[in-house]
């Protein structure tokens, strides 16, 4: 439980500037949020929607729970805010199932994962390859993306120019777009 | 030997495509909304998306401050206001946004 802390007028006006960004917004960035909150989905068990992820986020950032750091646009405050409540979601639910792990609240990012986080996992993963059936090399940039591996360690793993890795970015771009915006279920 | 873990490998993919759906141009958005053949209006208000009052969600209850939420479609009265003994509730500032009363 985080510690409660006295409201500001500096608060106060993060949340009335987050509500006139948020008013502001374009269709385009609109469509932008519903893509990455698809995505984001994603990475959460499948009865919890995109809607509710992004609804949630945006309640947050109202809020004024979360605060928008300086030079961050709108959109990519609420992509943080949604990842983090992906990863929240995970770590009550093992605390819901009493997993518990001598690391659990000592810090440290990254848990063993319980069997359900695991087939979740693996299941947006298949998705995700599936998305992508078709294109080799999109399927590598993948590949080489979800081991953590950088732009240039991708384009030397599958022999890819650096103009062959950019046409691939934006097809894949493009797809995750046209299904981020189109998919209407989940 | 280190044992493959999914879930960081879907967490690394998504940030990385997170970023490339952020950095995205308007340009390619519309040209991915015209593919769709609907309205970016209708695409968003189909979940009712920023606009519906909030019914409970699956993710409801993991923030803390959740005495802050709307009810039955009206906001609760903002800190400031109850702070200043106002707890009438106040129209909603999502109300205003770009999708009220979105539709087909």
């Amino acid at each position: 439980m985080q510690p409660k802390r006295r409201i500001t007028q500096d608060d106060e006006d993060s949340t009335a500037e987050i509500a006139r960004a948020l008013a502001a917004l374009s269709e385009a960035d609109l469509l932008r949020l519903k893509a990455i909150a698809r995505l984001r989905a994603r990475d959460l068990p499948r009865d919890v929607g995109w809607s509710d992820l992004l609804n949630e986020a945006v309640a947050r950032a109202l809020d004024g729970a979360r605060q928008c750091p300086p030079g961050v646009g709108i959109v990519a405050f609420l992509a943080g805010i949604m990842r983090s409540i992906a990863s929240e979601h995970w770590c009550r639910l093992r605390r819901e199932a009493g997993i518990f792990t001598l690391s659990d609240g000592e810090g440290e990012a990254d848990p063993a994962p319980d069997p359900e986080r695991t087939l979740a996992a693996l299941q947006a993963l298949a998705m995700l390859d599936q998305l992508f059936t078709g294109d080799l090399a999109a399927s590598q940039v993948l590949a080489g993306l979800g081991g953590g591996l950088s732009a240039r360690e991708i384009r030397e793993m599958y022999g890819l120019s650096e103009k062959d890795y950019d046409s691939t970015r934006k097809r894949m771009r493009r797809l995750l777009l046209k299904h981020g915006i189109a998919w209407r279920f989940r | 030997m280190t044992a493959y873990r999914p879930d960081l490998a879907l967490r690394r993919l998504l940030d990385a495509l997170e970023v490339e759906l952020i950095q995205a141009s308007d340009e390619e958005i519309r040209a991915a909304a015209a593919e769709t053949g609907m309205s970016a209006k209708a695409l968003l208000a189909e979940a009712g998306i920023l606009t519906a009052p909030k019914t409970a969600s699956p993710l409801e209850g993991e923030v803390g401050d959740a005495e802050h939420r709307r009810v039955g479609g009206m906001p609760q009265p903002s800190r400031r206001q109850r702070r200043d003994g106002d707890s009438t509730p106040h129209p909603d500032l999502r109300s205003d946004l770009p999708l009220k009363g979105g539709g087909v």
